[in-house]
């Protein structure tokens, strides 16, 4: 009876081994239950690290790097290098913090223009609804009618133009 | 033009009527110191006058003009009256088109009831107490002059000796100059007028109905704004109101000049005033129709629509408008456009608002 398998084990479960080797891991385990017992726990926690899915970043996360400057050289490029895409601790040593990139002159742009489109739109609802509420109904004064009824009252009074009774009003 | 059949009725005792007629409240709010000054034989000329414009059948031409500074304007009437009928005044535009008015003495609503009541020996009294009448007759024709407090003539009736009626009359202004007159280039006097057909009855087109003067107080309690008396002595005398309640038309005048304000709730719609002149009273907008004689003046205050009609002097219809309320047109200008519309926003958003 060979000794247990250890380390070799989780090279067989990542897939690492060699034809030759995962089947002597596979003979091996055909007898040994405390060998299936391990490569049984380690699958398990495997699948379930594998189905919580990719993390995302914190939106606030994405609000600063958006609003990162733009590059004091016009440049166009925005990726990151591949010096900026490792990770900041190098060997237990934490790696010096890079000043941060600014964002290209485009990417600036195109946030102005949908700026501009915003308050435009906002500026344009609050002209809109700004002249609208007055207070009241509107009103359209029945003018050559009041007319009329001017020359009814006047009527009344003794001594007055005839044109009062006419109320003035021609076609 | 127009009176009522009961003034006809009583057409040969018109004095004796004229002294004993009601008018809630005239007597208080007419000018006291000229209240009893007038010369008597002055009064009963234009009670005469009066009468005989009603009582009378007669066919004549009159020309009406007003002056103001901003220019005069001119109609030339047909007048044709049949006692006991009524008149039919013709009116030739300045478009060649013409506008003839009907107004039955008997039928006009509100007239009939008025004359029971003596409306018309009211105003002829509130004339008197308004003015200083005095008769001046050295000239050919007899003529009233309405004198003011301070002795100026405002006002001129001449008449005619043989049938009374008021041949030609002016009204001045507070510099003395005429701001309006109106006189007949023939007149004459007959049996019988055949009223030619109006291309409108002033009976059928109007919708209101007559308060008295005792529900105003009524009416200022339901919110209402009516001034007893307006600048130049216009002195309330007559409140109506629409059928559907929706307008009140007070009457003012001082015996020479009539106004009449209309006033409904809501928001003036400028749509209605297209054309018209745009003005400033204490700051806020009002809008003038000077091309007809009667002034039409429009504006919006205090959540109502203000319309005066006035047949009156550009000026006296400028204090009168004046008087009435007015308030400056609110968020004027972009920013300040703005500044509400977001404020309205914001309000929208906010649910704690």
């Amino acid at each position: 009876m060979s000794a247990h398998l250890g380390p070799r084990l989780s090279a067989f479960i990542d897939g690492e081994l060699s034809h030759a080797d995962r089947d002597r891991v596979l003979a091996h385990l055909t007898h040994c239950a405390e060998c299936r017992g391990v490569v049984e726990a380690e699958r398990q926690v495997k699948s379930r690290l594998s189905g919580l899915g990719q993390p995302e970043p914190p939106a606030t996360l994405l609000a600063k790097l958006h609003g990162l400057p733009a590059p004091t050289g016009g440049g166009m490029a925005t990726r990151p290098s591949a010096a900026a895409r490792r990770p900041d601790t190098l060997g237990g040593r934490r790696r010096p913090r890079r000043s941060p990139r600014p964002l290209g002159g485009h990417r600036l742009r195109r946030a102005a223009v949908g700026a501009s489109a915003v308050v435009a739109v906002a500026l344009s609802a609050a002209f809109a609804v700004g002249g609208a509420d007055q207070g009241g109904t509107t009103v359209r004064p029945q003018v050559d009618q009041f007319t009329v009824e001017h020359a009814s009252v006047s009527g009344t009074v003794p001594l007055v133009d005839p044109a009062s009774l006419v109320g003035g009003s021609t076609p | 033009m127009i009176l009522a059949a009961g003034t006809r009725r009583r057409a040969g005792r018109a004095v004796a009527i004229v002294g004993v007629t009601g008018f809630g409240g005239l007597s208080l709010l007419a000018h006291p110191a000229l209240a009893g000054t007038s010369d008597p034989r002055a009064v009963a000329a234009l009670e005469r006058a009066a009468t005989a414009a009603h009582a009378l059948s007669y066919v004549g031409t009159q020309y009406v003009s007003s002056y103001s500074p901003a220019g005069s304007h001119s109609v030339v009437l047909k007048v044709r009256h049949m006692a006991g009928q009524g008149s039919v005044v013709a009116v030739a535009s300045s478009s060649g088109g013409r506008t003839s008015v009907y107004a039955s003495d008997a039928a006009l609503p509100g007239v009939a009831d008025l004359a029971v009541s003596g409306l018309d020996g009211a105003a002829l009294r509130l004339l008197q107490q308004t003015y200083d009448l005095q008769l001046d007759s050295s000239g050919a024709y007899p003529c009233v002059v309405a004198l003011r407090q301070d002795g100026h003539a405002a006002a001129r009736f001449w008449l005619d000796p043989a049938t009374w009626l008021v041949t030609r009359r002016e009204v001045y202004g507070n510099d003395g100059n005429v701001v309006r007159t109106s006189a007949f280039v023939d007149l004459r006097a007959t049996s019988s007028v055949q009223l030619m057909t109006a291309s409108r009855s002033l009976v059928a087109e109007v919708g209101e109905r007559r308060l008295g003067l005792g529900e105003v107080a009524g009416l200022t309690a339901a919110g209402w704004i009516v001034p007893r008396v307006l600048p130049g002595q216009l002195v309330l005398y007559d409140v109506r109101m629409h059928d559907d309640g929706s307008v009140v038309h007070l009457g003012y005048s001082d015996g020479l000049s009539t106004v009449s304000v209309f006033e409904q709730r809501g928001r003036l719609d400028e749509g209605a005033v297209a054309g018209w002149r745009r003005d400033t009273v204490d700051g806020a907008d009002v809008w003038w129709d000077g091309s007809t004689l009667p002034a039409r003046v429009v504006w919006s205050a205090r959540g109502r629509v203000w319309t005066v009609v006035a047949d009156a002097s550009a000026e006296s219809v400028r204090d009168v408008v004046s008087e009435l309320p007015h308030e400056k047109a609110p968020h004027r200008g972009f920013w300040a456009r703005i500044g509400h519309g977001l404020s309205r926003l914001l309000s929208w958003l906010n649910p704690f608002d």
